[in-house]
């Protein structure tokens, strides 16, 4: 998943306060809040101060979940589908579900979010067999 | 920062529940314009782009269940710009303004695939 978010990065670069000094200009895909690895949504979904990373999981949970309804993964093995029952993933579920699961496999942390996210969704929604 | 308080208050009530008139639950092609439209204010922008982000990570790993509800695309390269997928949503609401009353994933879907149409094989 090579991706560009140039975009985002830049908005997003914007959300913190600059370090006082800084001889180097970070580079933007370094931001957690690109949501590139599973460690990145442990540090962005886990947040409960600021209020861009927030937003920043919660939207970035959303757009995952409306995929996750109207697409079908063509790798199950490695990005499952998930079932859950109507009403029963609301997005702060969802994030807590994800949050979990990241707990319970930190050798997780360096897979991309998605994966964790599908793999935490499946966990707790397993499809039925068929 | 008001779309926080909503969006969080979105994210504790079931999809189905959440109500239709509150642009922060992307969940029409109407919110998409009022969210991904509004590029002055910074929550609004984090929201567009973060769901985009959400939604297109798995580009090329997934199939529409519902081909014709959910067209799939086929862009040149995963290497996506977020940018330019909002602008391809937003050209295509302005376009297209019965789309607004259509589901949020399904104006992603369309869009992009009349941008980037999939080869028949």
């Amino acid at each position: 998943m090579i991706r560009r978010l140039a975009p985002l990065a830049l908005l997003l670069a914007t959300a913190a306060a600059p370090p006082a000094m800084m001889d180097v200009a970070p580079a933007p895909a370094a931001s957690p809040l690109l949501l590139n690895s599973a460690d990145d949504a442990r540090l962005v979904c886990g947040e409960r101060v600021d209020v861009a990373k927030q937003l920043a999981c919660v939207s970035w949970l959303n757009g995952a979940y409306q995929i996750a309804t109207r697409y079908q993964s063509l790798s199950p093995q490695l990005f499952p589908d998930s079932c859950p029952p109507a009403g029963a993933a609301p997005l702060g579920r969802q994030r807590e579900l994800l949050l979990a699961w990241l707990a319970a496999n930190p050798g997780e942390r360096v897979s991309p979010a998605l994966l964790a996210y599908r793999k935490a969704m499946a966990a707790a929604f397993p499809c039925p067999p068929g | 920062m008001k779309q926080l308080a909503a969006l969080l208050l979105l994210a504790a009530v079931p999809a189905a529940a959440q109500p239709a008139d509150n642009p922060v639950a992307m969940a029409t092609g109407a919110h998409l314009q009022a969210i991904c439209g509004n590029q002055e204010a910074r929550d609004r922008r984090i929201i567009c782009l973060s769901w985009l982000n959400g939604a297109a990570q798995g580009t090329g790993w997934f199939k529409p269940r519902d081909p014709a509800q959910t067209p799939a695309f086929c862009p040149p390269s995963l290497n996506f710009d977020l940018a330019a997928y909002r602008s391809i949503i937003l050209a295509w609401l302005a376009k297209h303004p019965a789309d607004l009353a259509r589901p949020s994933i399904e104006v992603y879907s369309r869009a992009l695939a009349a941008a980037y149409p999939c080869r028949k094989r």
